[in-house]
């Protein structure tokens, strides 16, 4: 996502979407996302110039007549930076890469079967997968097959998938759309008198009020 | 604007190589608070305050000058509200009072240039908001529970001042034996005496979420919260509900205080117990035994959430269709939902209003000025509209459309003095 004028005033302006106020955040506290960085000179050079004119167009009073202040670059330092970036970047995809080996959860890999078993009674444990990020409530267990969709879910869940998906419950004849990079809450038991209970993280509200007190006291939202 | 903390952590993090950004960023803030800061000479007060949810999730508030009549595209009048701020709001005399649900504070806002700008604010701490009463021309009762759901809590707020006058716990019983957590429905106050509803629910496990059957009214002392009373009453469950949501009482003219059960499997999750509106009469502190209006057993046969008075012994019900829903999975999304006239005294169904079906689980839908209720329908085959109730000639027309990307009216609330 483009960081701009109008969107830095938005996030002044607390406006933001969730989305826009990371993309933000992302671009202050991050120098590796930051392209300008990368860019040559010139590039680097003109990029800023056309941002200070995209920002004294929207300030009430800015003086256009004077050059806004620029801070000189520093070429040694930033390729400093960059090479220390690159290393410590590598570093931490090695570090990754083996803490992944060894905690992925149990896999078939010819069936893309994913269990997952969450026997605390208070803890909720937070998987990171190829296609979604789940987190799985106290006493859940939870079989996804991401190729097909479909699960078998007994307890609560809070999914977020990184693409478009659909799921089929077993038990259930119903296909369930969620949408990439939204968060949902299913909840799902063969006994009791809820049944299964698919709603987006931002529709709580219209839960009963107890269910989302246990829900937003369950996974911290 | 730049908070100082903000500008501290950014300092900390970004000043060695991305100096320019804090510049950028500072200035940006500068710029933006000299827009904020700008006396609003032309900031007229308008009466009514629309609250709307669109495709997105992304909520609006705007203030209008009348329901009657026009249209509105929220994107085009006003920006969206930032996450924090949700639908549990309370207006009075020009001001909005908010609850924020993850950090507990409590902020009060104003709108300056069309945008919700906040005046000040206080943390309440280990509560969680179910109900308020204003109680003073300034004085705000705010009656929920603790963190835990267990155990009763109020704060009583100045809210010129934004002070917190008193606060601490409800004189009520504690959930026992299997039940584990409380719901308090509705808070009524008669002179020096308080009248709180509240009920028990089992812990939630097993696929399994329901309701005592079993209600309380207490009465208390106020402003001390000491118990004086209370009363069992067993003929229906979950009394009221969450009032910065949607109404489910009302005094009539006569000093009767009446209040809707709502067991229904958006509240309650108790179905098997009757929708019912009962009664307090002005000379007592306990329900009417005699006075039992069952909706479920009504030409209704539903359950039902939201109830609000429309003067003269009327009153308008929103009732769900529970051959038009699933389940909690869709029950706020598709429309099902229907108003009914009733005869209060009489305990009479008058009518259905011949509306669109409206969808949203709770809203507070409908504002009563004089002879005309305003009710917000949201259907997508007609469109979003408030249409207007003449009560006395019991005639339905179209009033103001909502357009553009608004998919919900949540709240129709009256800004300006004169509020219910």
């Amino acid at each position: 996502m483009k960081v701009n004028a109008d969107l830095l005033k938005r996030y002044h302006l607390n406006t933001c979407t969730p989305e826009e106020e990371q993309a933000v955040n992302e671009w202050l506290f991050n120098n590796e996302t930051d392209p300008l960085i990368l860019h040559s000179q010139e590039r680097a050079q003109s990029a800023r110039d056309d941002m200070w004119n995209e920002i004294a167009s929207i300030l009430p009073e800015a003086d256009t007549t004077e050059p806004p202040v620029q801070p000189a670059p520093k070429r040694s330092a930033t390729v400093y930076a960059f090479w220390r970036g690159a290393v410590a970047a590598t570093l931490l995809l090695a570090l990754l890469g083996a803490a992944y080996m060894y905690l992925r959860p149990a896999a078939d890999p010819e069936q893309g079967l994913q269990a997952f078993q969450n026997n605390s009674d208070s803890r909720v444990s937070h998987i990171s997968a190829q296609t979604y990020n789940l987190a799985v409530g106290p006493e859940t267990t939870a079989l996804v097959d991401a190729q097909s969709g479909a699960i078998d879910l007994s307890g609560s869940i809070l999914i977020s998938p990184k693409k478009d998906m659909e799921l089929h419950f077993e038990g259930s004849t119903q296909t369930i759309r969620l949408k990439k990079a939204q968060t949902y809450i299913i909840l799902n038991s063969k006994s009791g008198n809820l049944g299964l209970i698919v709603v987006n993280e931002k529709n709580l509200i219209n839960l009963p009020p107890g269910i989302q007190k246990k829900i937003i006291h369950q996974f911290g939202i | 604007m730049v908070s100082k903390k903000k500008q501290q952590h950014l300092l900390s993090f970004g000043i060695q190589k991305s100096w320019w950004k804090v510049i950028v960023w500072i200035g940006m803030g500068f710029g933006v608070a000299a827009c904020h800061h700008a006396p609003d000479k032309k900031q007229r007060s308008l009466p009514y305050s629309l609250h709307l949810l669109d495709k997105n999730n992304q909520e609006y508030i705007i203030g209008v000058d009348n329901l009657d009549s026009g249209i509105i595209y929220p994107e085009q009048v006003t920006e969206m509200l930032p996450d924090s701020v949700s639908r549990n709001i309370i207006i009075r005399d020009g001001y909005y009072y908010h609850l924020r649900r993850r950090s507990k504070i409590f902020t009060r806002y104003q709108l300056q240039n069309g945008q919700l700008k906040a005046i000040a604010a206080i943390p309440l701490n280990d509560y969680g908001e179910e109900n308020y009463l204003w109680v003073g021309k300034d004085s705000l009762l705010l009656s929920g529970l603790n963190t835990a759901s267990d155990a009763g809590r109020y704060y009583l707020l100045n809210t010129q001042k934004m002070t917190v006058i008193a606060s601490g716990a409800f004189d009520i019983t504690r959930p026992e034996g299997i039940y584990k957590s409380a719901s308090i429905g509705f808070v009524t106050k008669r002179k020096d005496r308080l009248l709180v509803g509240y009920t028990f629910h089992p812990a939630m496990e097993n696929g399994t979420y329901t309701t005592s059957d079993t209600m309380y009214v207490a009465t208390l002392k106020f402003p001390s919260m000491e118990r004086i009373a209370v009363e069992k009453e067993w003929r229906s469950t979950y009394p009221g509900g969450i009032n910065t949501i949607q109404r489910n009482d009302f005094t009539d003219e006569q000093g009767n205080f009446y209040f809707m059960t709502c067991p229904g499997i958006a509240m309650g999750h108790h179905p098997t117990a009757p929708t019912a509106i009962l009664r307090i009469p002005a000379n007592s502190m306990g329900t009417d035994k005699n006075y039992f209006f069952n909706l479920s057993a009504s030409v209704i046969h539903n359950h039902a959430y939201g109830l609000w008075y429309l003067g003269n012994g009327r009153a308008l019900v929103r009732a769900e269709r529970k051959d038009l829903f699933t389940g909690l999975s869709d029950h706020y999304s598709v429309p099902h939902f229907e108003f009914y006239l009733l005869d209060i005294e009489k305990q009479q169904v008058i009518k259905k209003l011949p509306l669109p079906l409206d969808k949203g689980t709770r809203k507070e839908c409908v504002l009563v000025n004089g002879n005309t209720a305003y009710i917000a329908v949201n259907n997508p085959d007609s469109g979003n509209y408030i249409w207007k109730y003449d009560i006395q000639n019991d005639r339905l027309s179209k009033g103001l459309q909502l357009s553009g990307v608004t998919d919900f009216i949540l709240r129709i609330d009256r800004l300006q003095p004169g509020t219910r």
